[in-house]
């Protein structure tokens, strides 16, 4: 091997063993729910409020709070939409007494806490951020 | 300040502690989320008649300034309440703000598809009946007032259901609903008679019993609407309304004479009446951030011979770019041919000065036509909304008012042309929701 290609093999090996693992957004549920995957659609419209309840169970959906990017990539996969869609939404829907908005917390950990602990809850966390404890699974990503 | 409505929240603290009861066994969190809305309106325009009771050319805050403030109980996912008031000017009185209960309801939705709502309910079954106090949820100054002047009242004390049919991408949904509400319903008269009435506002209280069916269909570009309703009107202040006019000749085989409610000259009266309405609407996204967004609406009574029947309608288009939404859109309203021909016929109808109590006679046909009511006007607006946020938005508007035969959307004093006359109106508003 000449010195050209043994620099050009060791700068592709390089970038690839230094790429970050590919950061994915997934949807969690408690691990008790009867319900064990949810399609893009059946999420869309719980968290737009049209569905509040599966199999007889309630479902409760839990936001990342607002101008977080966890937020923005969930919107934009699951509904198509921006903040600013999502927000106008919510508020023609409060105001004509069709409901609120799903309840908001600020963090990874304590929407995996809120969705470990409250049997019908779903979030939305990046595995990127934080490893998937015993009590909520995956069903959807 | 008056404070009305105050019975409106009876039936909702009425119904809380049932629902306290639910929760307690259904041990669920509850959960309080207070809200608001409002907007600061300014209009103008170039007429000293003022149009839809405040708007003239002094420039008013009254017609289009609202603030209002709602608490969401959320007892469980299936169990709720409303309540939302709002602080406006007062549309059924000549002066002064007024507190006015606009929701006030407990809901129960057992499954995702029903919904079923029982306290102080808005009318639905219009693209905006639901939302149209709430500026920051469409781009207009005001909703077109053609259409918008439509129902008598906007919020009733009842019950309401709704069945919502799910398709892929896309719900039918069918509402249903029936109420009470007790009311002022204001008309202007434009002339005075000594000792019988006096110019400016007049109003009868009237108890309006409604049902109503309406069905929508959804799609997340589209809406589209249509909707029956049923208003029994019954006159409980005031005099009896006329069902129909009487005319006496002055000079018998001549048709020099004077419209009355004198009995003996064929007029009848009545103190009830059953109005309908019917309406269909749409909402559709052209591509290219174009939005077609039209209504239709038929009102008619069987019950009186006046100029609330007719049709009336609007058709607007609005271009989103960016931050910005200019719009543009027409609104007509006209009573029936033979409605608004009466009117003109009353209007316009003078005994010679040779006639004893002439002057008396002759404004009392004024009167009489104001009371009749009756409408042939159409407006062009032009206009923007700026979005700062979703919750937050400015606008700016100018609209053309053309009046032909007549419009009792205009307060016109006899001494003013009643016809063939146009207006000009200049809005700003600025509207937010917290």
């Amino acid at each position: 091997m000449t010195n050209q290609g043994f620099i050009i093999t060791s700068l592709i090996l390089i970038l690839f063993v230094s790429t970050p693992a590919q950061s994915e957004l997934v949807i969690i549920g408690n691990s008790k729910t009867v319900f064990s995957e949810l399609n893009t659609r059946i999420i869309s419209r719980i968290y737009t409020g049209k569905i509040i309840e599966i199999e007889g169970i309630s479902v409760i959906p839990i936001n990342s709070t607002q101008t977080t990017t966890l937020r923005n990539k969930f919107l934009e996969k699951y509904l198509s939409q921006d903040e600013n869609e999502y927000s106008a939404y919510w508020t023609v829907r409060r105001f004509i007494g069709k409901g609120t908005p799903p309840k908001e917390l600020a963090s990874v950990t304590d929407i995996i806490n809120y969705v470990g602990e409250t049997p019908g809850a779903i979030g939305y966390i990046d595995t990127d951020s934080i490893s998937v404890p015993n009590s909520v699974k995956i069903i959807n990503q | 300040m008056a404070i009305n409505s105050l019975f409106d929240y009876k039936l909702l603290i009425k119904m809380l502690p049932l629902a306290m009861l639910y929760h307690n066994n259904a041990h669920a969190e509850i959960s309080y989320d207070f809200s608001g809305f409002g907007t600061l309106g300014f209009a103008v325009s170039n007429n000293s008649s003022p149009y839809l009771q405040y708007i003239d050319n002094e420039g008013t805050f009254s017609k289009d300034s609202l603030i209002a403030a709602q608490l969401d109980i959320k007892f469980s996912s299936k169990l709720s309440a409303t309540i939302q008031a709002k602080l406006a000017a007062n549309n059924s009185q000549a002066n002064g703000v007024d507190v006015d209960i606009t929701w006030a309801f407990l809901s129960y939705r057992p499954n995702n598809d029903w919904l079923f709502r029982i306290g102080e309910l808005q009318v639905p079954g219009y693209l905006n009946s639901v939302n149209r106090d709430v500026g920051v949820t469409y781009n207009y100054v005001r909703l077109p007032a053609e259409t918008d002047s439509t129902s008598p009242i906007y919020h009733f004390t009842g019950a309401a259901i709704s069945k919502t049919f799910n398709f892929d991408d896309s719900d039918f949904i069918v509402d249903l609903y029936a109420g009470k509400k007790t009311t002022d319903l204001r008309y202007y008269i434009g002339n005075e008679i000594l000792g019988a009435y006096t110019q400016g506002s007049s109003y009868n209280q009237v108890d309006i019993d409604l049902v109503g069916m309406s069905f929508s269909y959804k799609t997340p570009k589209h809406t589209f609407v249509a909707a029956m309703h049923r208003v029994k009107v019954k006159n409980e202040g005031g005099e009896e309304w006329l069902k129909e006019i009487g005319f006496t000749e002055v000079i018998p085989g001549s048709e020099i004479g004077y419209y009355n409610n004198d009995l003996s000259s064929g007029a009848s009266v009545t103190n009830r009446l059953d109005l309908y309405l019917a309406n269909i609407g749409a909402d559709i996204y052209l591509g290219n951030d174009l939005r077609l967004a039209s209504e239709l609406v038929y009102r008619k009574t069987n019950d009186l011979n006046i100029g609330i029947n007719g049709v009336l309608g609007y058709v607007s288009l609005q271009k989103r770019i960016d931050k910005w939404t200019p719009y543009i859109f027409y609104s007509q309203i006209k009573t029936f041919s033979n409605d608004l021909k009466k009117h003109q016929r009353i209007d316009s109808n003078q005994v010679p000065s040779a006639i004893p109590n002439a002057d008396l006679i002759n404004a009392s046909q004024h009167v009489i036509a104001d009371i009749y009511q009756a409408y042939d006007q159409f407006s062009v607006a032009i206009g923007t909304s700026y979005r700062f946020s979703p919750v937050s938005v400015l606008k700016a508007e100018i609209m053309f008012v053309e009046v032909d035969d007549t419009s009792s959307l205009f307060d016109v004093s006899s001494q003013s042309e009643s016809s063939n006359y146009s207006t000009t109106i200049f809005s700003l508003s600025y509207s937010f929701a917290f």
